[in-house]
This record gives structure tokens, sequence and C-alpha cells, in this order.
């Protein structure tokens, strides 16, 4: 029997009186890319970091490759990449000490796939050398989804991976997400506000509201089965800004 | 009340609040009530005259700290480029009202110590020069720094100074005509420390700096020495797999123990180089002045070893890259696995500081040529010292209740708590004080830090840290 990448179960989490989560079930199988879809604040971020087990849950369950997150074997954990919402790591490592003190910590590490994104991602020799606090906020989300990428993980979580990128970089990254990531059956999970690219590359998407996956699906059954209005007798799909809106409202 | 003098207050509390949201109300009430005690001490010791005069200076020094380190700071955060260029009048009265606070406190200063009249020249000048020097440490410019190291030398300048020019000094036009002298650098220090907007701004923000910041000896830019350093110390951890050093290197930055050692390495070679130009410069009063205080001076490691544990108390400034430590497979998966490598690190850190910081101010203490007393003296104060080691061993997946300075302050407290018992001792066994309280402070030190070793390694997953708040 396959194991899942994530299974969660009645997941609850609470800040102070704020209910975040509350009794989310969700389950994401092998080679699945979802984008995960919000308001701001619905979550996305307190569900992955919880996923990862980066924060703890008030109740339910959460299995990752059927591992608890609070014991994760080694051999999971470099199975996982993870993209945190600030770009703003280890900002005072210049791009080669981090990647180098990373490849320290994980037991496989692609050093021609670092190479060759650190080129074609236009980090130059002199950006390599220079602290990434002194990297724009682009060039540091970049080097945070590349030191992701390193280890060739079967499990891809990012969340706003492309918040700070402008359009050229967006592309690079949806390229290198098809072409490098989900071609390998990577299972990827991420969360954007920026729905023409969720459009270029998730497969399926889920809607987070009041603490609940409260929609998934095919991205194109759910605009399909969600048609709007009638144009000469044949229903027209919602664009996914409409259903978002529908949806999270 | 003028809306100007009105506008002045608005941006005095607005710079403080950026410092903290309640320093302006700590300084309202600290003040006065730190004068006033002043002043009733000295009236009871000395009398009327000496009680005006340290109810002044305490008005004033406290005031001119508080400018220097708190609005200043504060004011230079709300000057950003956007408002010196585009806010109406912002940047102009921030100008007026630095060089007015600053003004008044040094006449202040210069009117509550006029007793011999090249004294008060030499102090008002130390004054201008060093508050000027701390006010761009204060605010980020490299220059403070050098200003605060070569000034405090010339604390015993008067020594040094040959009597006609002290005949000069007491005339009575000489300080005015001085001080109007010093206006101008002072004037152009303080647009320095206001630039209006373009590069030279911008650069003055990219700046990070260990006076600037809140949490300034964290985030600031080292130096080009301390970068290779730095990246020699990761890499060997990094080569070696040692967890423990990987922990600290990505942790956050200025957590190795390797800077503040150096750090402290650094304090006694300056303290080695002045006492040796005192004995070269044959200065008697400099020489004399080190024998007196040359063991007090010789404490300034300890209080690197203490900013250091405070820092280490303190994992919550980068708590994001922390959880990509935590899912690195290399690293223990258990909570009570990792956070006890954590705690031996952490530990292994503050000991090896303080036992650096203990030597130096032990081999200072000695080669000013201090006494068997002062030297057992320094011992002890090193003792005293140690309880900030506790600090670190805590839960940090909960930020601090506390922040740095009630932390410092607690580590002070057991220290305090230590004295008392001491002094009790005394009354009862007639045993010196210092040589008991560093005994006890030992023992305690012992016993929580087993106590806190246990609690930390028990409490959930460390990282990222001040997660649960």
């Amino acid at each position: 029997m396959t194991v899942l990448p994530i299974q969660m179960r009645g997941v609850a989490r609470r800040f102070d009186s704020k209910t975040v989560l509350d009794g989310l079930d969700w389950e994401v199988g092998p080679g699945q890319v979802i984008g995960l879809l919000g308001r701001n604040g619905a979550g996305k971020s307190t569900l992955m970091e919880c996923l990862l087990g980066l924060r703890e849950i008030d109740g339910g369950s959460i299995a990752l490759f059927g591992e608890s997150p609070d014991a994760l074997s080694d051999a999971t954990r470099a199975r996982i990449g993870y993209v945190p919402q600030k770009s703003d790591l280890f900002d005072w490592m210049t791009p080669l000490q981090m990647l180098d003190y990373f490849k320290a910590l994980y037991p496989r590490w692609n050093d021609a796939k670092v190479e060759a994104l650190l080129g074609r991602w236009g980090i130059d020799v002199a950006m390599r050398n220079r602290p990434i606090r002194r990297l724009s906020g682009g060039e540091q989300q970049r080097l945070s989804i590349i030191r992701a990428l390193a280890h060739d993980p079967d499990l891809l979580v990012l969340d706003e991976p492309v918040s700070a990128l402008d359009p050229a970089g967006r592309r690079d990254f949806l390229t290198e997400l098809i072409d490098g990531v989900i071609e390998r059956g990577t299972t990827v999970v991420f969360s954007t506000h920026i729905l023409t690219d969720l459009e270029r590359v998730a497969l399926d998407v889920a809607f987070l509201k009041g603490g609940r996956i409260v929609l998934e699906g095919d991205l194109d059954d759910l605009l399909d089965g969600a048609a709007g209005q009638v144009v000469n007798g044949v229903h027209q799909p919602k664009s996914l800004e409409d259903l978002f809106i529908e949806v999270t409202r | 009340m003028s809306p100007r003098i009105a506008l002045y207050g608005l941006l005095w509390r607005a710079a403080l609040a950026q410092v903290h949201p309640y320093a302006h109300r700590i300084v309202l009430w600290l003040t006065p009530v730190l004068s006033l005690a002043a002043v009733v001490l000295a009236w009871k010791v000395y009398g009327p005259a000496t009680a005006a005069s340290w109810g002044a200076n305490a008005l004033c020094s406290m005031t001119l700290l508080t400018w220097t380190w708190g609005f200043l700071p504060g004011a230079f955060k709300l000057n950003s480029p956007a408002n010196a260029q585009l806010t109406p009048g912002m940047r102009a009265r921030l100008l007026e009202l630095a060089m007015t606070v600053w003004m008044l406190c040094i006449a202040g200063l210069a009117l509550a110590n006029a007793g011999s009249p090249s004294d008060v020249v030499l102090r008002v000048v130390w004054w201008m020069v060093a508050s000027l020097g701390m006010a761009l440490a204060a605010t980020g410019n490299g220059a403070g720094s050098v200003v605060i190291l070569a000034i405090w030398p010339l604390m015993g300048l008067p020594s040094v100074i040959p009597d006609w020019a002290h005949a000069m000094m007491a005339h009575p036009a000489f300080l005015p005509l001085l001080a109007a002298l010093l206006v101008a650098p002072g004037l152009l220090t303080i647009r320095t420390i206001f630039p209006r907007a373009g590069d030279r701004h911008w650069r003055q923000l990219e700046k990070r700096n260990v006076w600037r910041d809140t949490d300034g000896l964290r985030n600031r830019e080292d130096g080009r020495f301390m970068r290779w350093w730095q990246a020699r110390s990761l890499r060997r951890a990094s080569g070696r797999r040692d967890l423990g050093a990987m922990l600290l290197h990505g942790g956050g930055p200025g957590l190795q123990v390797g800077g503040i050692v150096l750090g402290i390495a650094g304090l006694g070679l300056v303290g080695l180089a002045l006492v040796g130009l005192m004995h070269l410069g044959d200065y008697s009063r400099a020489a004399e002045l080190a024998l007196e205080m040359g063991w007090m001076w010789s404490l300034l490691p300890l209080i690197l070893f203490q900013m250091h544990t405070l820092m280490l108390a303190n994992l919550t400034e980068k708590p994001a890259g922390q959880s990509l430590l935590r899912l690195a497979p290399a690293m223990p998966a258990t909570a009570p696995r990792f956070n006890r490598l954590l705690a031996s690190t952490l530990l292994r850190s503050s000991l090896l500081a303080w036992a650096m910081a203990t030597v130096t101010a032990l081999a200072c203490s000695i080669l000013t040529g201090a006494g068997g007393d002062e030297v057992l003296m320094v011992a002890s104060m090193c003792c005293l010292a140690l309880p900030t080691m506790i600090l670190p061993l805590r839960n940090h997946a909960h930020r601090s209740r506390y922040n740095s300075v009630l932390q410092w302050l607690l580590g002070l407290a057991i220290a305090g708590v230590c004295l008392l018992v001491a002094v009790v001792v005394r009354g009862v066994l007639a045993l010196p004080v210092f040589p008991i309280a560093a005994v006890f402070s030992v023992l305690l030190v012992v016993a929580m830090t087993a106590r806190r070793y246990r609690s930390m390694v028990r409490a959930p997953f460390a990282f990222p840290a001040g997660r649960l708040d």
C-alpha cells in the first residue's frame, strides 16, 4: 500500500481565542501538485507549519509519509523540501556558505542542480560571496527555493514562493517547477495569491476557509463545475479569481 | 504652550517610543527621582551646595544619556529618507531639538561643576566631544566608536597639562569661547546624524552597527577580519558536521562563541597596550589611576560575557531559518534529543566565554599592578557574574517573559542575594564578604544549571524559537 505524503485528520490549532484550523481533514497523494488557496489570515502558513511539525497542534493527527511530524526519521526529513514565507533566511551568511551549510546537513545533495540553478537564476559569482542580507528580496527568495530543491525532495512545501519575484523570475521558477520537480513525480503543495501562476502549474486546488478545506479538486473540473454565465446556450467556466472570491467570501 | 514647543515634545516622545514604548514615561519618572535622591544624599553628607551640584549633575547627565542612547537612535529612525525629504519641517525640527537639548545639558553640567575654572573647561570639552562621539555611535556612524575609544584615556588629561595652559583656561572668556567653537562641530555632527535623503542616507541605513540596533550585537555587520573568522568557523563546523556548532551558526548571527572570545581577547590586548603606553610615557597620574581603577577596568570582559549569554538566552530573532534546521535530517529528530544538543552547546559556549573573560580580567588586574586583595576581588566578581550563565537554559519555544535588560537584572539580583547571604555569614563567622559571596554564587549556579538543563530537555522543541506565543 502506498503511503500518503500528507495525511491530516481533525487537525485543530488555536491562537488564543482565534481558531485557525478547526478539525481539518486533508490528504495529499504521491505526485499530486496542489495549490492551497485562502484569504489573508485564513491559516495557510499555519497549516503548512503544522503539517511539517513546525507548530504544535491542539487536536487531531498528522502523518508525513506515514510518520508523526514530532519524530520524523532522518530518511523522511531528507525527502522534504520547504520554502517558508520569509525569504530572509540565514541572511548573515553568504549564499555559498548557506548552501555548503545545508549540504552538510543532508545525506544527498545535487551539486550540479544547485550550480545550474544559481547560473540560470542570475546569482552570479559576486552575489554568491555577498551576505544574503545585501541581496534583493527576489534574489533571497530564489536562493531559498534553490536550497529547498537542492536535495531533490519527494515532497515540496512552498509557502508563497513567488511573492517577491518579478514576472521573469516567476516564469523561471514555474519552468523549473514543471520541468525539474513535477516531472520527477514530486508531490508539491504551494500557496500563492498569484492565481495565473497556479493555473499554469497546479492540477488540483484546495480552498482553506474557516479552518477547514472547504473545496478541493481538479482545477479544470472545479472551474467547469462552477460554470457561471451561459453564452449562446453554453455554460462558460468561471475564472479562478471568481471561484476564489465565491468560495472564500 | 506654543505649537513649536508642543511639536518638540511630540517629536521627543515619538523618538523615545522607537526605542521602547514606555521609554518616555520611564525617563520622565526616573530622572527626577534619581536626581532628587542624589540631592538628598549629598545634602545629608556634604551640605546644600554640594547637593545642588549633585542634583544638577544627575539631572543633566541622565538627560544627556537619554538624548544619546534614546532620543537620537529613535529620531534617526523617524528621519527616514521619505520623512526627511517629504515631511515638511520634520528634519529641521529634529535638528533644532537635538541641538537645544545637547547645549542645555552641556551648559547645565558646566554650571553644576563650576569649581576650579580650568577643570571645568577640561570637563566641558570632554563632555562635548564624548557626547558627540556617543551620538555618532548610537546612530550607527563608525566614527563614533573611534571617538569613544579615543576619548576615554583623555580622562587622565589634567595630570599632563602644563601650568601655563591651566592658567590660560582659567580666564573667564576661555570657556564661552571654546564652547562657542565646539558648537560648530556639534551642529555638523547632528546634521550628519540626520541626513536629507540621498545616497548617503541610504548607505547610513544599510549599515548595521553594534551600538544602533535594538539587537545590534546580533545584527551587526562584522568587519573583514570577523567575517573571515566566521566563514572559517562555519566551514570547519560544516566540514566536521559538528552539530552543536552548526546549531549556533544557523540559530542566528553572532551566537558563535568565537566572536565573543575574540572580543574579550581584543579587550585584554587593549588593556595591555594602555598599560604599556603608561609605562613608556611615564604618565605618573595615569599610572596611579591604573593602580586605583585598573582592577575595575579589568572587569569589562565580564560585560561581554554577560552580553553573550543574553544573546544565547534570546534565540527568537531568526525563527524562520530555525524551522529549516529542525527539518534537516542530520539534526536530532525528537524534542528531548534536539533540546539536549542545544542545551549542551549553549552551556559550553557560556562557560567558555566566562572562562575567557575571567582569565582576561585576572590577567589585566595583575598587569595593572593590583595587589592580592584586588585580584581576589576581581576573582570574586567573576564568580558573581556567573549567574547569567543559567539564562540561556530555558524553554526557547516560548518567548522570554522578560526582555534582555530584565534578564540581566535577574542575573544581578542573584548575585545580590549571594552578597546578602555573605553579609549575614560575615556577621556570624567573621569571614570576608566577597569571597564567600563568590562561593555561594558558584554553588547556586551549579544547582540552578542542573535544574534548568533538565527542564530545557523536557520542554517542547526549542526551534523555531518563540513560536508558542
